[in-house]
Formats: structure tokens, sequence, C-alpha cells
């Protein structure tokens, strides 16, 4: 058996190392923990009980100093407990399926993991150390109490470090977190703001700054993207601008794209920006492109971008 | 056109029984039953009429050698019109691996374009690399060489991609059945390739209606050609051939229009012909492999909540006689609490609309499958798996699948019974396989699509309709009926349009995902044995069962049988399955042993 589990909604995962819904693991689980796996029980060919000895309670493991994980060797579960590496685990309850099954209650608690991608990162020797383990520490904290302006300037904190995994961890939850982004102050925007500018390696991430710094529309955040486009050559980031532009400006967003257009020089320039205007999906986008030459390749890929009828029958691509 | 008339075996049938009974009877000189090595091309590289010292190149079916101490002269060849290469004084020289260059001689005389050659019984200087001398071979126009021979850029088979197929750096060896599978060439030139005389021959004998082939004959004539373009073609091995058991060199070449050939180019795999139990779909029993899409799975409810920058959707409660499907449709604004009635076809707004998302999800599933034995349907099939996961092949004449709500465990989109070659009919409804729900659960993409941030492509097309995001459902707008309807075509029919799509395509890629799983996608291990499943080597970001293909992928769109989706690269215009999980479910590529 296989499982497909979903990435965020927000992103292509293209560029991306494992670990980018980390935080949805975290938030999600019962118990997050490190552990390392120390043996294997058949309970019958559909279930596998792995005892795993808990090396750091994050939260959750309720004072035990072992449990045990269920797995379904016939299942093929893309996240399954590895064989004596210490990892992070976010744990779901699985005592009524233990219970059900009439699984010993000695060898409890019983739980399974959580299926959201790269909430099972490896953990480093010094587990106090580890990145993903200080996040997940971070996120129990604030569930627990801490306060939220603290939360808000350690995530942002994390969101600037070097480490990609956990940067696109803490921007993405912020980006989430209405009431931790609103404790953010001036130059932590600022800074992350200039961050998504000038940031043109990691797109993913670059990305998710964008959404971060849009979703608290920040003055002139839509400008400062734009700037971009061109630079980065990934259409995913054109779409998300466009995207960004249509949420903030509306129609408002194709005339500036539009005036942008007029001064890009670069083929590059151009394709990003053509790409970002068919993603506003807007009407003066539409009208814009209408009037180019529809057999330019960047013309014709801005209007599939654009999701009307009349763009679609224009390059020829409407379906029924 | 300046270039070779060859003889083209399909329009002349006699010819290729003579070359074939030829080619069956040779094996003189150690050749080991070897087809002789013949002249594929030829080419004059020179202006006007020949003359002493100009060039004649001859390009041979197969790489050779030259047998030292020996000239290659009238007496080797076969000249058509009392054609000459005069008096030849030099020894021929190899120009490439399969290409003699010979200096003409005093007294050449022969036209280009029009005087035909082929090697003779005299032939005493050419020979392959198992030491047998060329002799016969179909006449061949001399053409005049444009300066640049066309090169082979790529071989494969049945498309697949070089990361998947053996040669690149994951290793392995591409294993295909008997037959059914295609060849496929990519090529260049500087003027034109000659698509009527491309090449291709096995290292082994293989079988057709006219008897075996030894090793060396050219295959073309006997395989279906499925296209031949400037750039590339593509043969397919008929039912009419077959390849025998265990490793197998194809080898390629092709002429261009002035007389010039390529070198060989070579492809390596290993033939297994298929048996029931391995062969996917294998219809002695079932005609195809056909998938039930159950959407009626009740077994909870679901509510939304306040959320800053979105809403918040919970699962609550046990069955409510409302399957869950069709309340998630209700969640996202694609139905509604009062849909208006008669839109179209006595049906209501919402039958409209789900009718159309079902549609959709079918188009899309075929476009996934295409040239696939699958078909999918809407129609539960007789028979029932009862408490069964998983039947016999020849018991149940279908495969299903819920396309349902909440999973067991927080982030699955699906979950389904791996089958590796799929021996089994397998039911991925079950929502206890030993406390795990089994199939599709859209609960997933909905809650996470209702958060923040409101940017997003699934917040910007279902904000518009979704009650919890201050939208206005489909149905509750008056005109939508007309919209639905196609008689009123404003920007929310367009919005419309869109939702039902991109929703309907999504679902799609995550059930042809999990169909795929229990259909025998994605086994572990590299060719033969698997098809590159949880390399994480050279396909990062894989996991057991799955493979991620980023680099076979542009940017925006994803392999499907990858271990994770997003949201906007499902709905990429080039999301699909890879071109070996392609391979595979066409049966066209086998894993195995």
């Amino acid at each position: 058996m296989r499982t497909l589990p979903l990435l965020s909604a927000l992103v292509a995962f293209s560029a991306l190392a494992c670990g980018q819904e980390l935080r949805r693991g975290i938030v999600d689980a019962d118990a997050v923990v490190v552990g390392r796996q120390i043996g294997k029980t058949e309970h019958d060919e559909n279930l596998t009980l792995h005892r795993l000895q808990i090396v750091l309670d994050v939260r959750g493991a309720g004072g035990n100093t072992a449990i045990t994980v269920l797995d379904w060797p016939k299942l093929g579960l893309h996240q399954r407990p590895m064989l004596r590496q210490s990892r992070l685990y976010c744990l779901q309850d699985a005592s009524a399926i233990a219970t059900r099954l009439n699984l010993p209650s000695a060898s409890g608690p019983y739980f399974k993991m959580v299926a959201w991608p790269g909430s099972n990162p490896l953990v480093g020797a010094e587990p106090q150390n580890d990145p993903a383990v200080r996040f997940a520490q971070l996120l129990a904290a604030s569930e627990s109490g801490a306060s939220p302006t603290e939360t808000a300037s350690a995530l942002a904190a994390m969101a600037l470090q070097p480490d990609a995994t956990l940067r696109l961890e803490a921007t993405k939850y912020l980006t989430e977190r209405g009431d931790l982004r609103s404790k953010l102050v001036g130059l932590q925007w600022n800074t992350l703001l200039a961050r998504a500018t000038g940031e043109v390696e990691d797109v993913a991430y670059k990305t998710a700054l964008a959404e971060l710094c849009a979703e608290q529309k920040l003055d002139g955040v839509f400008d400062a993207l734009i700037v971009s486009l061109g630079q980065v050559t990934d259409p995913e980031y054109a779409r998300t601008v466009g995207r960004i532009g249509r949420a903030l400006h509306g129609e408002q967003s194709a005339t500036k794209l539009g005036e942008r257009l007029r001064g890009a020089a670069r083929t590059e320039d151009r394709a990003a920006l053509l790409l970002a205007l068919g993603a506003t999906n807007t009407q003066t986008a539409f009208d814009a492109l209408q009037r180019m030459d529809k057999k330019d390749a960047a013309v014709e890929a801005a209007l599939k971008e654009h999701r009307s009828s009349r763009a679609r029958e224009a390059v020829g691509t409407k379906g029924k | 056109m300046i270039g070779t008339n060859q003889t083209s075996p399909q329009r002349f049938p006699a010819a290729i029984a003579l070359s074939t009974l030829l080619a069956a009877c040779g094996g003189g000189g150690g050749g080991g039953g070897n087809a002789r090595p013949t002249i594929v091309t030829a080419a004059f590289a020179g202006s006007g009429a020949p003359l002493a010292g100009d060039t004649l190149l001859l390009t041979f079916s197969e790489t050779v050698e030259l047998v030292g101490g020996t000239l290659l002269t009238d007496a080797d060849l076969v000249l058509s019109g009392g054609a000459s290469l005069g008096t030849v004084t030099q020894p021929p020289t190899l120009a490439s691996s399969n290409t003699v260059s010979i200096t003409l001689g005093s007294g050449v005389s022969f036209t280009p374009n029009s005087t035909t050659v082929a090697l003779g019984a005299g032939n005493d200087c050419v020979r392959d690399a198992s030491g047998q001398l060329g002799n016969g071979g179909t006449a061949i126009v001399i053409g005049t060489s444009d300066g640049s021979a066309p090169s082979i850029a790529n071989v494969t088979i049945a498309g697949v991609d070089d990361a998947l197929n053996g040669t690149g750096a994951a290793g392995g060896t591409l294993q295909v059945p008997a037959n059914g599978w295609t060849v496929d060439l990519a090529y260049s030139d500087n003027t034109a390739v000659d698509t009527g005389s491309i090449r291709i021959s096995a290292s082994v004998t293989v079988s057709t209606s006219s008897g075996s082939q030894p090793p060396g004959t050219n295959l073309v004539p006997f395989l279906t050609q499925v296209s031949a373009t400037s750039s590339a073609a593509s043969f397919r091995v008929p039912s009419t051939v077959s390849f025998p058991a265990g490793a197998i060199t194809l080898s390629c070449l092709v002429n261009d229009v002035s007389g010039l050939g390529s070198t060989p180019s070579t492809f390596t795999a290993t033939v297994l012909p298929f048996n029931d139990a391995r062969r996917p779909f294998e219809t002695t029993t079932n005609a195809s492999q056909v998938w039930y899409l159950d959407f009626s799975r009740d077994v909870e409810g679901y509510t939304t909540g306040l959320l800053t920058g979105g809403a918040l959707v919970s699962t609550s409660g046990g069955a409510n006689g409302t399957a869950d499907f069709d309340e998630l449709l209700r969640i996202l604004g694609l139905t509604s609490a009062s849909p208006i009635p008669n839109v179209q076809g006595g049906l209501n707004s919402n039958q409209v609309a789900t009718a159309r998302f079902k549609d959709e999800l079918l188009d899309a599933l075929e476009e996934f499958y295409v040239g696939a034995n699958v078909t999918f349907t809407l129609t539960q099939p007789s028979g029932s798996f009862g408490t069964s996961a998983s039947l016999a092949y020849n018991a149940i004449g279908y495969s299903q699948i819920a396309i349902a709500g909440a999973p067991t465990s927080a982030g699955q989109l699906g979950v389904a019974i791996f089958d590796p070659n799929n021996p089994t009919q397998n039911d991925d409804t079950k929502t206890d396989f030993s406390g795990l729900r089994l199939g599709v659960f859209l609960f997933t993409i909905v809650k996470s699509g209702f958060e923040p941030p409101s940017t997003t492509r699934f917040r910007q097309t279902f904000g518009t309709f979704a009650p919890a995001l201050g939208g206005v459902a489909i149905g509750n707008d008056t005109q939508d009926g007309q919209r639905l309807a196609d008689t009123l075509n404003d920007a929310r029919a367009t919005e419309i349009d869109a939702a039902i799509a991109d929703f309907a395509r999504f679902t799609a890629v995550v059930t042809a995902h999990e169909c795929g799983h229990s259909m025998g996608l994605v086994q572990n291990g590299a060719m033969p044995l698997g098809l590159y499943g949880n390399d994480t080597t050279n396909f990062p970001g894989s996991s057991d069962g799955h493979i991620r293909n980023t680099a076979l992928f542009p940017a925006g769109s994803t392999n499907i049988m990858s271990p994770s989706l997003g949201y906007s690269t499902a709905l990429g215009a080039s999301t699909g399955f890879n071109t070996l999980n392609l391979a595979y479910l066409r049966e066209q590529a086998t894993y195995g042993n």
C-alpha cells in the first residue's frame, strides 16, 4: 500500500529538499519526540510494531522512555521508522487501533506517524542543537504559552538563517499564523522584504517570503517583487507574483506589470513579466495580451496562464 | 533531393524475402550466423564528374574492418551501367567505424546520383568484426556528399528518458517484453536525414512472420513505423515480431539525403517475455484493467470555523447520510445547499456541477493513462470483494478506489495497496485495513487549502465560491444556472469552469497516483528489478515506492508518482507519469525476473 501526502498548497516543491511540511507535522502531532528505533516485531502480515527509544521528548511522550509506532508493511508508507537512526518523530495517537487489534498494553503507548512530507528528519548527534529539533521546540513552546511576540521574533530570525529547510518552514509558518505575524515590527518586516527581493538562488524560499510579505500587505511589496522578474526565471515565481498582484491591487496589478514590461529589454525579463501578467488573471491583462503577437512564445505562455475562456480560445487550448 | 534511391523493402516484399534468405544462409568466414556487412549508403565527395584522386565514401551496415594488403576496386563491387572506380592504387581507409573511404583512380567513370553500387562476390577487402566478408545487399545510388554525415543523438526504447533507461547515472538495464515496445531515435544532419533508409538491427536472432532474422539483419521492414520526422523516428515491434529472452543490443543507423551515413548508435536492453504473473494487464480473463471510482463513502461530516486569514475545516461526527465527497464539494462552494432546479436536462445546479467534475476527472485520468490498457468507470461492475482487500486478477473484473474525505493519518492525500506487477484486483475503498483507511482523501487538500496565505492558486480559485471564505457557492447566484448551461458566459462563468476543472484535475492526479500503486508502481531498485523507486541518490526526494524526477519535468509540473504533491504543480500542464512508469503501464517495459 502506498500513500501520497500533500505539500503546501502555495508553492511548487520542485526545488526543495524534504522538510517543507515539517511544521504541519508538528502541529498535527499528538507527540513530538526525538526517537531511535531499537526493535521491530511483526504482529501479523499487515502490521509491524516498531519500538522507539525516546531520546528527547519535545512534547507529548508523557514521561515514557520507549513507545511503539505502528507500521503497515504491505502499505509501503513512505514514512516509517528507520532502523537504528535518531529522527524527529511527529506522532499521532494510535491507542484506538491498538485496542481494536488487541495489541498488548505492556508495549504501549501506541502511535502512528503523521504523513506530512519532511516530518521525520534525521537528527544529529546533539539533538538539542539540531535545527529541526529547535524548530519543533519553538512551536511546542508556543503551544504551551510562550509569548507570541517572542515566538514571532524567533521565527523571523529563523526565517533569515542559512538552513534552507528551516528558514522555509519558519517563513511558511509565519505566513500561516496571522496572530504571530502581527507581532513583528517594522524593522523585521523591512529585513524580510529585503530578503524576499534580494534572494535569487532559492526560488522556493523567495516565493515563500513573497507570500509572507504579501499576506501582511506591506506597502510596496508588489512593486518590490516585480523587480526580480527576469532575474529569477522560474515560472512559479512569476505565477506567484501575478497572483499576489491580483490579490493586492486587482486590475491595477496588470497596469503596473504593463509599465514595467515597456522598459524590459532582456528576453528573460519580458518573458517573466508576461507570465506574471497572465497570472494576474485580470481583464486588463487579457486585453493587453490580446493586442500582442500570439505567435510570440512568451505571449502564448502568458495567455495560457490567464485562465479566462477567451484566453484559452486565443491560444487554442479551450477544452469542453 | 540528392541521395540514395534505396529499394524499399516495405514496397518490395520480394526484396525482403531475398535478402532474408541471403542473410539466413550467410555465415561463412567465421561469422557465426550474423548478417554480412552490406553497403547502406554511398557518397561521392567532390563536385562535377569524378576524377582520379577524388573520394568515394561507402557506409556499411555495421562496424567494419579492412583486410590488410587489399584494395577496394571494381572487382569487389557491383557497379551499374559499366561504371568504374578507375585504377585504384591506394588502399582504402576507414573514415569512421563503418564508413570506408576510397581514393578513385585514373579512368574513373560513374555518374553521381545515378550509378548504383553494392558489394560483389569478389569482395576480399571489407569484413565485419567477426571476420565475415561482405557480399551482396541492395544496390545503392551513389549520392553527392553534403560534407557532413548525419549523427544519432539518442536511441531509447518506449520513449524512456536516459535517466531511467539504464544509460543514466542510476545504472541498470532496461527490461522489455518480447514485443510491443518502440525503438525511438533522435538524429540530426546539416541538410536532411533520409527517413526511408533508417536501419535498426539486433545482436540476436529475431523471430518474424518471415522467419527468423539473424543478428545484424535490418529489422525496419518488420517493424511498424510510428513516426519519422526530420529529427526523430519511432518504430514499434509488432506482435508478429518477437525478441528472445536475454540481453540484446540494438544498433541503429541513419543516412542523409546526400549519401552519407551515421556511425552505429547502440542501445542495450534485456528481454523477458511476459507471463501472466508479470504482465500487468494480461487479457486472458479481463480485456482491460477496469477501475471503479467510488464516491459513496460516508464516515464523517465537516464543519468550518474562523481562522485568521482563512478558514478552519474540521471533521465532525460520523456517517450522516451524505457522501463525504458531496459534503466537501459543498464546503468548496462547488455545490449549494439550495441548488437551482432544472438547469440542464432536468438536473439541478448541484447535479450539473458534480457531473461536470466527474466528466473532467475521467478525461484527465484518460489523459494520464493514455496508451495503457486501463479504463475508469463511475458504474460499479458486477462482483464484490467482500471482506478481501485483494482478489486474484481472474476472480473479479475490476479494482476500485474510494474518492472521499479525511485520511487516518494527517497529511495523507491517498493510500492504496501496493501490488507489484498487478497480479491481483485491489479494493482501495476499505475503511479499516488493520486500522487504516484506503482511498483518495480530498479533505487534506481542502483543509490546507483554506488556510493562509490568501494568494495561493487554491484560495484564488475557491475563495470565489466557498462560503467559509466569503464566497458565493455555485447555485447561490441566480444566474449560475445559465452559467452552468453555457448560456451566460461572463467572468463568473469562467471562474466556475476553472474551479471545477482544477479540482477535477487535482483529484485525477491523486487518483492516478494511488491506482498506479495498485497496478505496480513504483517498485524499488534499478531496472530490471525495479523502476528506480526509493533511489534517493540519483533521484533526490524519492522514497519507498515513489520516485521524484524533478529534472525530467518542467518547473510547475511533476511526476505523478512523486512521494508528495503540491496543488499548483499537480495542475501543471506537463504533470504526468515519468516515461518509465508510462512504459510499464503501456506494457512496453517490465520489471522482476
